[in-house]
């Protein structure tokens, strides 16, 4: 008979941490703590396998698995010395959900099992404690009501506020047990009235419930959400750990809380946490009631504080990672319920990474791996420029909960932090947050609440997710209703509206009125820097280029690490204002020698912009891209030069000023300028674009265009190289599908680049010709194109869109479709679809290089700063990716993980 | 997919329907990703059917439409042998197409090929098609004698290898 149902306690226990995938993490942790004889409650853990077999199952747990259950039981009954059920001494017992990844708040949980009329009546009679018997029998209906019978808890808070209404009562804790009673009475009518049934009395049939409540539980909406968002499969289940109850809540010896080895947020090295006196476990999460500084316990409690301190302390030296844990202190004495590698921040992660290295804990390699590249995003994302903050209001501080700088327009609700993030950034503003509010929170750039600390809902989620986060900023007073909070700002009071923009910053806590600027991060010291130097030793040749398309950006990408430009899209330059003129006489230009003319316009400003580039990435390699657009991308819309020509007749003289500036011309040239405009845009006008006369189409039309930017390419680098500086050009032929057409286009650069370098007297100066495989069929046909490529960069953007057939515009009309039916694994333009495109890829580098076997390998698609897709990348042997100058370091991580992970054949996940 | 496509596919499933008892469920083949894949396709089609008009489009990255824009050029200059929408571009979109027949027969040896493209009534492509293995192909009606003949001389050209096709 296989095992599904493992025990643990009295420090003993069936499993161990390693037995994630069947215990859940929290399950495994436990056990892990018992073996560890640290003091646990028993309890008894019920495997994910069984998550599946009851959905298999018709939704039952099959007899035999019941039947490991109520062994356990039995085994955990004689542990205890209690009973479950036991009229005069009862055994009470939480339910609680727990996959392999952590996921918080995200699935169901139910505390104070096994009380019905006679056990409370026993309860209150064992404690000599009526009040707290009571209480914990009605959160007990509540919790269950909701979970296990699918009843609205605001029914439940209905009748509770009913009652405090009527006592004039402001305080739960002041309710008397005789109040409590006829809430329970009330409550019990509610279950009848809302389930046709009487409150389940029998605690077997309590525990069965729960536990399939738990279950079912996996595929709510907000975890079925989290999943998508973290990556996590669906199809692992949850665990449900089913533990003998202690209590926090019998009195003022008694408490609850929660911390961290660390401070989750910065990462720095301090006892972190949050505790409450005489309350239950939940209550702390819930952000209620505002808990006190984790510190504040040694003063209360002295000698349960000093064994939580050195109990934690020696879990992180047993995990080797940060622990975020749980605790109940019941009547003085210390209980551990729950031990994990704590979620942090991306400042946090590296700083941990940095310091346990330093301290002997981990291994640079163990750092490396530990980090997710997606984490660094938060370290590069601007921060605050503070002569920009001196300007602006300041609202009032709160508490540090997540850092990073965040600007956005104050939004009340989770639903309109959705809507109004498809118009701009948004700040979400709550009293407090809830599991509800998931998707507004991932909306939202930034999350600020009134209430609840460092352990709040909203900043345990704000920091998984990145989000900056301040929380318990008590002196704003929301209306959620009226969707604006007030606050005191000096002698003023400042109202905020729904879309007013705040800018808040998690790091300091401060919050303002209006938009602060921001400025680059500093990423060139600190423990980010010596983290990445880390990861640059494992990552060793694999190179990381920054798409970049002007010096300004270049340099941007240095300072991240960038070692040379994979992609810079010529076109960009021409976009500028003082060109889009002549770019469009060369459009308009009739014959050769009028395209010429205009291009000559143009030959020393793309010359100038090359020279820009050449030297802000000195001694690396910059790949420079011939045009690529279609033309009419250039030239006006047919749609507005149709309303011009047609308003023309009746325009006031500020009008056709205004339209003359608009199209480029003398406002006395409109009336035939705009007809011979619009003329050549229908000319250019296609079906499908994308498709068209485009990339090397245009070259091999108009050789005339390529020539001019091989021109400029190479009077650049002379010009460069003359100042003594090392450059490599490598110009890059776009959208070709075969050899003939990469031929035709290099015969042009060779010529042009012959020429430059023979009269300026640098015939040596090593440059190099290859081309992007964004096609199919120059895929298929590489090892013909690699005779006369000297490299490939692969173009996945529209590499993925030819070969998968698929508009990247229009996926998403049936994206959600496509990803829910796991059609598609994952968004294949957000991350590349290596068992389709990736194959095409791996084959086309096979047959490349067989032709060149040193041919230079790249790609330049915006997977380039995809972990996922940088780890392919590697593996199939590409020399180096480009990516955009802010992912770089990401990239960089990536690759170096990816380069671990080939070592020992296995890929990690951060927990 | 023209009105004429349609049909001319139609033709060849009822054709292929009637010809043994029960059914068939295939696919066309027309998107590069599905013939790179073929042998995972052909775990659950019983047929292909390349249909070359969109396989052209995507393989080439080059829309049908737009191509009158710059076709004399590329044709002047050789770049292509000829209107690869006219005569399947033997060097390219082929490669794709005999890989596909490769690996989709890798998989389910008896897998029914053909193509539905209007290159089905080109004879070079016919004659390609031969060269590489297809069962049939399909056309437009009034082309059906072209490409019996150009089959036929596929056929011949190939030697006495003749394979029987069905009657």
């Amino acid at each position: 008979m296989k095992k599904y149902v493992y025990s643990f306690g009295g420090g003993k226990a069936d499993g161990d941490k390693s037995m994630k995938d069947l215990l859940g993490g929290k399950g495994a942790n436990l056990a892990e703590m018992c073996r560890y004889g640290l003091p646990v409650p028993g309890g008894f853990t019920i495997a994910t396998e069984v998550c599946n077999i009851y959905f298999q199952n018709g939704n039952k747990v099959p007899a035999d698995i019941q039947q490991q259950q109520h062994d356990a039981l039995a085994k955990l009954e004689a542990l205890m010395g209690k009973k479950l059920g036991d009229p005069n001494d009862p055994l009470l017992l939480s339910v609680r959900s727990g996959a392999k990844f952590s996921m918080p708040g995200m699935m169901n949980t139910i505390l104070n099992l096994g009380l019905n009329d006679v056990t409370t009546a026993g309860l209150a009679k064992k404690t000599g404690n009526d009040r707290f018997a009571y209480d914990c029998y009605r959160r007990f209906i509540q919790m269950f009501g909701e979970v296990a019978l699918g009843i609205e808890m605001e029914h439940f808070d209905h009748i509770f506020d009913e009652k405090k209404k009527k006592r004039k009562i402001k305080i739960d804790s002041d309710l008397s047990a005789a109040d409590l009673q006829s809430i329970i009475a009330d409550y019990k009518k509610l279950v009848k009235k809302e389930t046709k049934k009487e409150f389940p009395q029998d605690a077997l049939e309590q525990l069965n419930m729960s536990r399939d409540a738990v279950f079912r539980s996996w595929h709510n909406d907000k975890a079925v959400y989290y999943r998508k968002m973290e990556r996590i499969p669906d199809d692992i289940g949850t665990a449900c750990t089913v533990q003998a109850m202690v209590f926090g809540n019998m009195g003022d010896d008694c408490g609850t809380g929660v911390g961290f080895t660390r401070d989750p947020g910065s990462g720095e090295k301090v006892f972190y946490g949050e505790f409450l006196i005489n309350a239950q476990g939940e209550d702390v999460v819930a952000g209620i009631r505002t808990p006190q500084p984790i510190a504040d316990l040694e003063k209360v409690m002295p000698s349960a504080f000093k064994e939580l301190k050195e109990i934690t302390t020696n879990l992180e030296k047993a995990y080797k990672d940060m622990q975020d844990f749980e605790f109940t202190i019941e009547a003085g004495k210390l209980y551990m319920l729950q031990t994990r590698n704590g979620k942090r921040t991306g400042p946090a992660a590296v700083r941990v990474a940095v310091e346990m290295v330093k301290e002997g804990l981990i291994t640079k390699d163990d750092a490396v791996t530990r980090v997710a590249p997606s984490q660094l995003d938060q370290l590069l994302h601007p921060v605050f420029d503070t002569a920009s903050l001196k300007s602006l209001v300041k609202l009032g501080k709160g508490i540090a909960a997540s850092p990073g700088a965040a600007v956005g327009m104050a939004a009340f609700s989770a639903q309109s932090a959705v809507e109004m993030s498809k118009k701009g950034p948004t700040i979400l503003v709550r009293k407090e947050t809830t599991p509800d509010d998931i998707a507004g929170m991932d909306a939202a750039k930034g999350i600020l609440t009134a209430v609840g600390g460092k352990s709040s809902h909203a900043a345990v989620v704000a920091r998984g997710m990145g989000r900056p986060c301040i929380v318990g900023a008590g002196a704003i007073s929301i209306d959620e209703k009226g969707k604006k909070f007030t606050v005191k700002a000096g002698d003023k009071t400042v109202t905020v509206k729904e879309g007013d923009f705040i800018s808040i910053d998690g790091t300091t806590a401060d919050l303002y009125l209006g938009q602060s600027k921001t400025v680059e991060p500093n990423t060139k010291s600190g423990f980010l820097a010596e983290f990445m130097g880390w990861a640059d030793e494992f990552r060793g040749g694999f190179g990381v280029r920054a798409n970049a398309d002007i010096p300004k950006d270049a340099k941007a990408a240095r300072n991240f690490g960038a070692e040379g430009i994979g992609l810079c899209r010529t076109e960009h330059m021409f976009f500028a204002e003082d060109r889009l003129p002549f770019m469009q006489a060369m459009i308009m230009a009739r014959d050769e020698k009028s395209r010429r003319a205009a291009l000559a316009k143009l030959l020393p400003m793309q010359r100038k912009d090359f020279a820009g580039l050449f030297e802000a990435m000195e001694g690396f390699p910059v790949v420079i891209r011939t045009l690529d657009p279609p033309l009419h991308e250039f030239l006006p819309k047919r749609e507005d030069l149709m309303v011009a020509i047609a308003k023309l007749p009746h325009a006031g003289a500020k009008e056709k000023k205004e339209m003359a500036e608009k199209f480029g011309c003398k406002v006395g040239d409109l009336k035939k300028h705009l007809p011979h405009v619009l003329h050549r845009v229908e000319e250019l006008h296609e079906m499908n674009p994308m498709l068209g006369h485009r990339g090397c189409r245009l070259g091999i039309t108009y050789p005339e265009i390529t020539e001019m930017q091989a021109r400029a390419i190479f009077e650049a680098a002379v010009q460069v190289a003359k100042k003594g500086k090392k450059i490599i050009p490598e110009v890059m032929i776009p959208l070709v599908g075969g050899y003939r057409e990469l031929d035709n286009q290099k015969e042009i650069v060779v010529r042009v680049a012959t020429e430059v370098l023979e009269k300026a007297g640098m015939p040596d100066l090593k440059y190099y010709v290859g081309t992007m495989i964004e096609i199919p069929r120059a895929a298929i046909t590489a090892d013909e194109v690699a005779q006369y490529a000297e490299f490939f960069s692969f173009g996945t953007n529209d590499l993925t869109q030819t070969t998968m057939g698929l508009s990247r515009d229009d996926y998403t009309k049936f994206n959600a479709h496509y990803e829910n039916l796991k059609i598609f694994k994952t968004d294949p333009f957000g991350s590349l679809d290596q068992e389709g495109v990736g194959k095409l890829i791996a084959m086309a580098i096979d047959l490349g290089r067989k032709t060149r076997p040193d041919i230079e390998i790249g790609i330049c698609g915006e997977h380039g700063g995809d972990p996922d897709s940088v780890a392919f990348c590697y593996r199939v042997g590409m020399n180096y990716v480009s990516c955009s100058p802010y992912r770089v370091p990401i990239a960089r991580l990536a690759a170096a993980q990816a380069a671990l992970a080939k070592g020992s054949k296995t890929e990690n996940r951060t927990a | 997919m023209s009105p004429m496509d349609f049909l001319s596919c139609l033709f060849s499933l009822g054709w292929y329907s009637f010809r043994g008892a029960g059914h068939y469920v295939g696919t066309m083949i027309e998107i590069p990703r599905a013939a790179i894949t073929a042998d995972e396709v052909a775990q659950y089609a019983e047929f292909f059917s390349f249909g070359t008009n969109d396989l052209t489009q995507t393989t080439m990255g080059l829309s049908r439409d737009d191509y009158t824009k710059f076709n004399a050029h590329y044709e002047n200059l050789k770049i292509f042998k000829t209107d690869p929408f006219g005569s399947l571009d033997q060097e390219g979109v082929s490669k794709l197409i005999a890989m596909a027949i490769d690996s989709g027969r890798k998989t389910r040896p008896d897998i029914e090929i053909g193509i539905c493209g209007e290159h089905g009534g080109d004879p070079d492509s016919v004659a390609f098609c031969y060269r590489v293995g297809m069962n049939y192909v399909s056309c437009s009606p009034y082309r059906v004698p072209i490409a019996r003949l150009a089959a036929a001389q596929a056929a011949l050209a190939k030697g006495s290898k003749t394979e029987s096709q069905t009657a």
